[in-house]
C-alpha cells in the first residue's frame, strides 16, 4: 500500500447511521435566532438611546448569570439558550422601563420558567414571553411608558405611549390611522414623502390610495419595544432564517392567518365600527406582533412537534392575540396569547399524533395490508 | 411534462454529494490478487462452504452452497487457490466464515465474449434457477436472495413491478451510471421480470439526480417495443426506500412492518435487474458489482467494477488514494452505512458504496439534551414519533415502544439525521428492537 492509503486508524469515528448530519444543532439555533435579532435590537438602540441598551444589557446579564449560577442540569451558557431568552425578553421591553426590572424578570424565566421545569428542552412555557409577562404584572405602570424615537423627537406621546395604546384609550375616528392623527401622533417626514412615492407609480395606477401612516412603523420609526418596531428588519431576519430551516414555516404563517382574520372580524367593533372592517395592516406593523410571531411562538421547545400541531397552535395563538389586543386589559400584553396557548400543547401533541404509514388516520389501523407471519 | 411525484410524509434533503463520481464513466477495478469472500453476504442464513484449505478453485467456481431457501450461493470472484479460511466480521456487525483465495491459475470468463441465450425460449423455471444459481440477491439494500424475492405465492398477483432507477442514498451514483451506460440491457432484464411476474404496470423510477439519464431510458424502451414507463421523482431521501418508493410511484401506503409485496408491489434495483440479466443470458454468477468511491478524502471520487472479495482498501489505492484526512470510513450509504476502521474489509454483494467523509462532511454535532422541537417527527416518513420513542425506550417501557410502532421503522436514519441535539435516535430503536426481540424469545423458551 503507498504512503497515500495510510490511515491514522486513531482519529476515525465508528458510530451507528446515519454516518453524516444535518448542519444544524442546538446550539447553532439558539445562536441564529439571536443573530436574527440582533439588527433589530441594534436599530432599538439608535432609536431610543442609552435606557435601551441598559434594558437589554441588564436582561442578557441577568440571564446569562443565572444559567452560570444555577447548578447545572442540562445545557449551559453557552448554547446560547439562556441568552437569547434573555434577549427575547428584553427586546419586548419598553425601551423606558427600568434595567432592574429587565433584570429580575430574566432571572424568573431562566431560573423559575426554564431551570425550575427541568431546564434545557422541559419548559412548558417559552421563558422569554414568560418574563416579559411577569414584568407586566409587576409593574403595569413602568411596562407601559413607551419613548418615541429620537429621530421624532423623543419624549413620550400623551395619549398611552404606543399607536396600539392611543388608539385604543382616546375617542375618536373608527378608522385606527385617522384617529392617530387627530390625536397629533408624531409622523415623520420620511413617511409622508414614501407614500406619496408609492401612490403615485405604484398604487393609483391600479385605482387604491395608500393612506399616510404605514411606513413609519414598517420602517421601525414608532414607539414601541425596544426591538418590536422595524417591521422590516424583522421581516428580512425571519425571510433568512425560514430559508435556513431554523425557524418553522407553520407556526409564523398559522399565528398571521388567525391574528388577521381575528382582526379583520373585529379590529373596527372595538374602536365603534361595525364587524368585518378591521385595519389588518395596521395591527400587523404596530406593537410587536411580527416580533412575536417569529420568533417567540416559534420557540423549539415551546411549539408543538408535529406540523399540523404547529397549524393549530399558532392559529390559536393568533386569534387569541387579536382578541387581547382589542379587548384585553393591555394593548401591548398579546405575548399572553402565546403563553395560554402553550398550556394546550401537550393536548395538541396528542391530537395532531401524525398518521402512521400505511395506517388509517381514524382508525389508527392498518391498512389493507398485514405484515407477514 | 408530468408533474414529479413524492411521498409525502416526512424525508429530508442530506446534500448529494455526486458531482465528481457521477459523471466519471465506471471504470473495472484491477484484479485483486487476493479476495476474502465471505458466506454470508446476503439476508437470512450463511451458505454452507464445500471448499477447503488448499484446495484450487476456478473462476466462477461454487465455494458456498445455499444451504436454506432463504440463503444464496457465493462463487469465486478469482480462479485461485483457497489458503485460508477465516472467521470475519462483517461491516455491518454479522460474524461470518470467509474463504481467502489467492491469484492462480486461468480466467475463463473475463474477457470472452459470450454469446447471449434466448431467454424467452427458456420455462419460467429454468429462470428462477438460474438466478438462484448465480447467487443473484437484492444489491440495493439488505441482500434478500432474489429468487425468494421475486417468486409469488399462487393466489397472489402483482400489479406494479417498480424497478428503483433512484439512488438509495446521498453520495451514491452507481445506479445513475447503469441506467446511463447499459439501457438496453437493463429493459431486456426488466422484460425478464415482466414474463416471471406478469405485473399490471411497469415502472422504472428516476429520482434527483438520476432523472438526468431519462432520455437514454426512453430511447432503450421505445427499441424494446415494451410498455414500461418512467416515472420521475422528486430527489428527497428516503426516495429510493421500498416502502416511500411504493408510496410515491404507486400511492400505497404500506406500513413499515409490512412488506410491500403485501400490497401487490414488487421493487427491484437496478444493479439487481442486471445481475439477473447476466445470470439469465450469459449464465454469469455474481462476482463483481459497481461500488461508489466517494467523500471529500478521496482523490478521485468515481464508480468501479470491482470484483466481490478484493479489499476497501484496494479501492480506494485505485481512487487515487486519501487526499485529505478521513475522519470517518463508510462502507455503504452515508444514512444506513456502517463505520469501519478496517481498509481489509472486503466488498460482498452488499458493498453500494465506500465512503471517505472528513470533519467538514460529517457536521457531526455533540449530543445534548432533547429540546422537543419535533423535527424527528416531521421527518419521518412512516409517520413515526422518535421523540416519544426516545422517552419510552428511555423507560423501558418495551410494551409501550412496541405499540408506538418501533417495528415499523424501516432506520432510513431521517431522524438522527435531522435531530439538533444530537440524538443517536437511530441506535437507540435499533437496540430496542434486538431487546424486545431477545425478550419475547426468552418468554418463548420460558413458556416451553
Amino acid at each position: 500500500m503507498n504512503e497515500r492509503t495510510e490511515l491514522n486508524t486513531s482519529r476515525l469515528i465508528v458510530a451507528g447511521s446515519p454516518q453524516i448530519h444535518d448542519a444544524l444543532s442546538t446550539t447553532k439555533l439558539n445562536w441564529l435566532v439571536a443573530a436574527g435579532v440582533a439588527p433589530a435590537a441594534l436599530w432599538g438602540f439608535i432609536q431610543f438611546g442609552l435606557p435601551a441598551v441598559t434594558v437589554v444589557l441588564a436582561g442578557v446579564g441577568a440571564a446569562a448569570l443565572t444559567e452560570a449560577v444555577l447548578p447545572k442540569r442540562v445545557g449551559s451558557v453557552r448554547d446560547g439558550n439562556a441568552i437569547l431568552i434573555g434577549l427575547l425578553m428584553s427586546l419586548m421591553f419598553p425601551p423606558a422601563a427600568p434595567w432592574y426590572l429587565a433584570a429580575v424578570s430574566a432571572v424568573f424565566a431562566v431560573g423559575i420558567v426554564k431551570w425550575a421545569f427541568g431546564g434545557l428542552g422541559h419548559a412548558i412555557l417559552n421563558p422569554a414571553v414568560a418574563g416579559r409577562v411577569l414584568a407586566q404584572v409587576l409593574a403595569p405602570q413602568e411596562m407601559s411608558r413607551y419613548a418615541i424615537p429620537l429621530a421624532l423627537g423623543g419624549g413620550e406621546f400623551e395619549h398611552g405611549a404606543t399607536a396600539v395604546m392611543a388608539v385604543r384609550s382616546a375617542a375618536g375616528s373608527v378608522e385606527p390611522l385617522q384617529r392617530l392623527q387627530e390625536l397629533g401622533y408624531p409622523r415623520s417626514v420620511l413617511d409622508q414623502a414614501v407614500t406619496a412615492w408609492l401612490n403615485e407609480h405604484l398604487f393609483e395606477p391600479v385605482g387604491v390610495v395608500l393612506p399616510s401612516g404605514y411606513v413609519d412603523p414598517f420602517i421601525g420609526l414608532a414607539p414601541g419595544g425596544i426591538g418590536e418596531t422595524s417591521a422590516l428588519l424583522l421581516l428580512v431576519a425571519s425571510a433568512v432564517l425560514l430559508g435556513r430551516r431554523v425557524i418553522s414555516w407553520q407556526v409564523p404563517l398559522a399565528f398571521f392567518a388567525g391574528f388577521a382574520a381575528a382582526i379583520a372580524v373585529w379590529g373596527s367593533v372595538a374602536f365603534g365600527g361595525v364587524a368585518l372592517r378591521g385595519d389588518v395592516l395596521f395591527h400587523s406593523l404596530h406593537g410587536g406582533v411580527l416580533f412575536l410571531m417569529f420568533f417567540c411562538a416559534t420557540d423549539n421547545t415551546g411549539a408543538p412537534a408535529t406540523g399540523n400541531g404547529m397549524v393549530l397552535y399558532g392559529l390559536a395563538a393568533g386569534v387569541l392575540a387579536a382578541v387581547l389586543r382589542l379587548f384585553g386589559l393591555y394593548a401591548e400584553g398579546l405575548a399572553v396569547a402565546v403563553l395560554v396557548v402553550s398550556f394546550f400543547v401537550p393536548l395538541i401533541n396528542h391530537v395532531t399524533k401524525p398518521a402512521r404509514f400505511g395506517f388509517s388516520r381514524r382508525r389508527r389501523k392498518p391498512l389493507l395490508y398485514k405484515p407477514r407471519g | 411534462m408530468k408533474l414529479i411525484h413524492t411521498f409525502l410524509k416526512g424525508g429530508v434533503f442530506p446534500p448529494e454529494h455526486t458531482r465528481t463520481a457521477r459523471d466519471a464513466a465506471t471504470w473495472n477495478a484491477m484484479i485483486p490478487a487476493r479476495c476474502v469472500v465471505p458466506l454470508l453476504q446476503h439476508s437470512g442464513v450463511p451458505a454452507r462452504r464445500i471448499v477447503q484449505r488448499g484446495q484450487r478453485v476456478n473462476e466462477g467456481a461454487i465455494i458456498g452452497a445455499a444451504r436454506a431457501y432463504e440463503s444464496a450461493r457465493v462463487h469465486a470472484p478469482i480462479p485461485g487457490v483457497v489458503s485460508e479460511i477465516i472467521q470475519l466480521t462483517l461491516a455491518d456487525g454479522r460474524q461470518s466464515e470467509a474463504v481467502v483465495i489467492e491469484l492462480d491459475g486461468e480466467f475463463q470468463q473475463l474477457g470472452r465474449s459470450i454469446k447471449p441465450r434466448d431467454w424467452r425460449r427458456l420455462k419460467n423455471r429454468r429462470i428462477y434457477e438460474q438466478i438462484s444459481d448465480a447467487g443473484v440477491v437484492g444489491l440495493g439494500g439488505e441482500g434478500v436472495p432474489s429468487h425468494t424475492k421475486y417468486v409469488l405465492p399462487k393466489t397472489a398477483a402483482v400489479e406494479w413491478l417498480i424497478v428503483n432507477g433512484c439512488e438509495s442514498e446521498p453520495y451514491l451514483s452507481s445506479e445513475y451510471r447503469l441506467l446511463r451506460e447499459r439501457p438496453q440491457q437493463l429493459v431486456e432484464g426488466i422484460q425478464i421480470l415482466m414474463r416471471l411476474l406478469s405485473p399490471k404496470r411497469t415502472v422504472i423510477a428516476l429520482a434527483g439526480h438520476t432523472r438526468s439519464a431519462v432520455s437514454g431510458l426512453r430511447g432503450a424502451v421505445a427499441a424494446a417495443r415494451s410498455r414500461i414507463q418512467l416515472q420521475r421523482l422528486a430527489g428527497k431521501y428516503p426516495q429510493g426506500d421500498e416502502h416511500t418508493l411504493v408510496g410515491s410511484v404507486a400511492g400505497r401506503a404500506v406500513r413499515g412492518a409490512a412488506t410491500v409485496a403485501d400490497a401487490g408491489c414488487m421493487v427491484i434495483d437496478v444493479a439487481t435487474v442486471l445481475a439477473m440479466y447476466e445470470a439469465v443470458l450469459l449464465g454469469k454468477p455474481l462476482v463483481e458489482r459497481t461500488v461508489t468511491v466517494s467523500g471529500g478524502a478521496i482523490a478521485q471520487p468515481g464508480n468501479l467494477k470491482v470484483r466481490l472479495g478484493a479489499s476497501i482498501g484496494d479501492l480506494i489505492e485505485e481512487c487515487g488514494g486519501f487526499c485529505a484526512a478521513p475522519r470517518k470510513l463508510v462502507v455503504g450509504g452515508p444514512m444506513r452505512g456502517h463505520a469501519v476502521t478496517d481498509l481489509t474489509q472486503p466488498v460482498t454483494k452488499l458493498t453500494s458504496a465506500v465512503l471517505a467523509l472528513t470533519e467538514e462532511e460529517l457536521q457531526s454535532v455533540g449530543q445534548t439534551a432533547c429540546v422537543r422541537c419535533g423535527r424527528c417527527v416531521r421527518a419521518c416518513p412512516m409517520g413515526l414519533e422518535p421523540v416519544m420513542l426516545h422517552l419510552l425506550i428511555a423507560q423501558h417501557d418495551w410494551r409501550a415502544v412496541v405499540k408506538a410502532g418501533v417495528f415499523d421503522c424501516t432506520e432510513c436514519g431521517c431522524c438522527g439525521f435531522i435531530c439538533p441535539s444530537g440524538i443517536p435516535l437511530v441506535d437507540q430503536l435499533k437496540q430496542a428492537k434486538s431487546q424486545i426481540r431477545r425478550e419475547e424469545h426468552e418468554d418463548g423458551e420460558r413458556a416451553h
